[in-house]
């Protein structure tokens, strides 16, 4: 994904913005959905390499952490935190913290 | 045209259930809210006096963690006996015919419902100290409530160990989904090696948050939704209300944005004349945070069309941050509760 293809999807969620306040009825409510699903999927673009990466570093499978044989496996909760930081910085910039934010997203996070 | 002005079958049942002669659904408005039930405002001339009522019914393709609508009115009805704050019960109505699906009939009563405004505008619910210690006494009421053989059927037996039960749950629906989800594994397994013992089972909402509440200028005017309720520890409810997912703009108002813990454990713990655990309560924020990731995921599975299914694809998402906030409740090396 080229950094104008990113560019043009965050103007268009702009555009939706913009107009929102002026549309009627649930045209609002829709127009705002449309810009955050925009936004969304932008950042995911933005981040899906660093997003996979992050997720193919996580060396446990799902039963595993169930059964108690990562009960206490710094390591891997360092990966499952970043995996998760990157994807809860994609459904909402807003939940990671600053220092998150450095650790993990870096120079994304424009 | 949505299917209730002008539909003679409502308007007859109406009369049954009003016990009037003359009966006219003279406007119909969905409300907002409730992405597991369609509300529906009606204003209903019943022999000449103007009622204005809700309907509920299931929204389109609901999720497994919620109860039918004959069930939620159940509950509704034996919190209104009990002195609970919520919409008087109306009627019931089973009959598919009479509005495309089983609903729930119950007066409208005013007030805001949205949470983030809630949290936001500080005028709302009036004294926001005094909302809080309301909001604990009638967390209280709920937990005082003995059902009726009838509700105590809908319940069915009490969980003998809650916290571990509700472990296996959210495992149960993560493997139903076929969700792979390493992260919530994690908060699972961690909260699960600090599970509290079991103490008190009673009947707990399950959805007891800022967003599901009415307030007005002055105060608290309703608690709604509640398609959860079940038996458990009534710490979950507790942690549920104050977990930080459920804060929205005021991180810092840790019971529900609206105010600190202190006045919420206050009303709560006059009316009930139980300790509150505060060890107990941290466990359950942490597995509201699960439990609010898995009901996500359910969500983005749901089928929709339109902005509603937009609206679906994005709730999913939210699992996301929620589980990040999970993983740093659970640490490797910190003692969770």
């Amino acid at each position: 994904m080229s950094q104008d293809a990113l560019d043009l999807l965050e103007s268009a969620a702009a555009v939706l913005r913009d107009a929102a306040p002026s549309l009627p009825g649930a045209g609002r409510y829709t127009a705002l959905l449309t810009a955050n699903a925009i936004d969304t999927a932008r950042r995911d673009l933005a981040l899906g390499q660093r997003s996979e990466t992050a997720r193919a570093a996580i060396p446990a499978e799902a039963a595993a952490i169930r059964a108690g044989h990562h009960d206490d496996d710094v390591a891997l909760y360092e990966k499952l935190h970043a995996y998760a930081a990157v994807r809860a910085w994609i459904a909402d910039p807003t939940s990671v913290s600053a220092d998150e934010r450095i650790v993990y997203i870096g120079e994304a996070s424009r | 045209m949505n299917g209730f002005v002008g539909n003679a079958s409502l308007e007859s049942w109406l009369r049954n259930a009003l016990k009037a002669s003359e009966v006219t659904v003279e406007r119909a408005e969905k409300l907002s809210g409730g992405a597991i039930q369609e509300s529906w405002g009606l204003d209903v001339r019943a022999d000449g006096t103007l009622l204005p009522l809700v309907l509920r019914r299931d929204a389109e393709g609901t999720i497994d963690a919620s109860r039918s609508r004959k069930d939620e009115h159940a509950l509704v009805s034996a919190a209104w006996a009990a002195g609970v704050a919520v919409p008087r019960p109306v009627a019931f109505c089973e009959d598919d015919s009479v509005a495309g699906g089983p609903f729930a009939l119950v007066e409208r009563v005013s007030g805001v419902g949205y949470g983030p405004k809630i949290v936001r505008e500080v005028k709302l619910g009036g004294d926001r100290a005094a909302l809080g210690q309301e909001l604990g006494r009638q967390l209280a009421r709920i937990h005082a409530i003995t059902p009726d053989p009838l509700l105590a059927a809908v319940l069915g037996p009490k969980p003998a160990d809650p916290a571990r039960s509700e472990i296996a749950l959210m495992r149960e629906r993560l493997d139903s989904m076929g969700a792979v989800r390493p992260g919530l594994e994690w908060a699972l397994r961690q909260a699960e090696r600090m599970a509290p013992a079991p103490v008190d089972v009673v009947l707990t909402h399950q959805d007891f948050r800022t967003g599901n509440i009415l307030v007005d200028d002055a105060g608290l005017t309703a608690i709604l939704d509640w398609e959860f309720a079940a038996w458990s520890d009534p710490m979950a409810d507790i942690g549920w209300f104050c977990a930080e997912c459920w804060r929205f703009s005021r991180p810092d108002l840790e019971a529900g944005g609206i105010c600190d813990r202190e006045h919420f454990y206050e009303g709560y713990a006059e009316a009930s004349g139980r300790v509150i655990d505060p060890s107990r309560v941290r466990w359950w924020e942490i597995v509201a945070h699960i439990r609010w990731a898995v009901i996500a995921l359910q969500q983005g599975r749901r089928r929709a069309s339109g902005a509603e299914a937009l609206n679906l694809a994005l709730t999913a998402r939210i699992a996301d941050p929620v589980e990040l906030a999970a993983l740093r409740m659970t640490a490797a090396g910190r003692n969770i509760a």
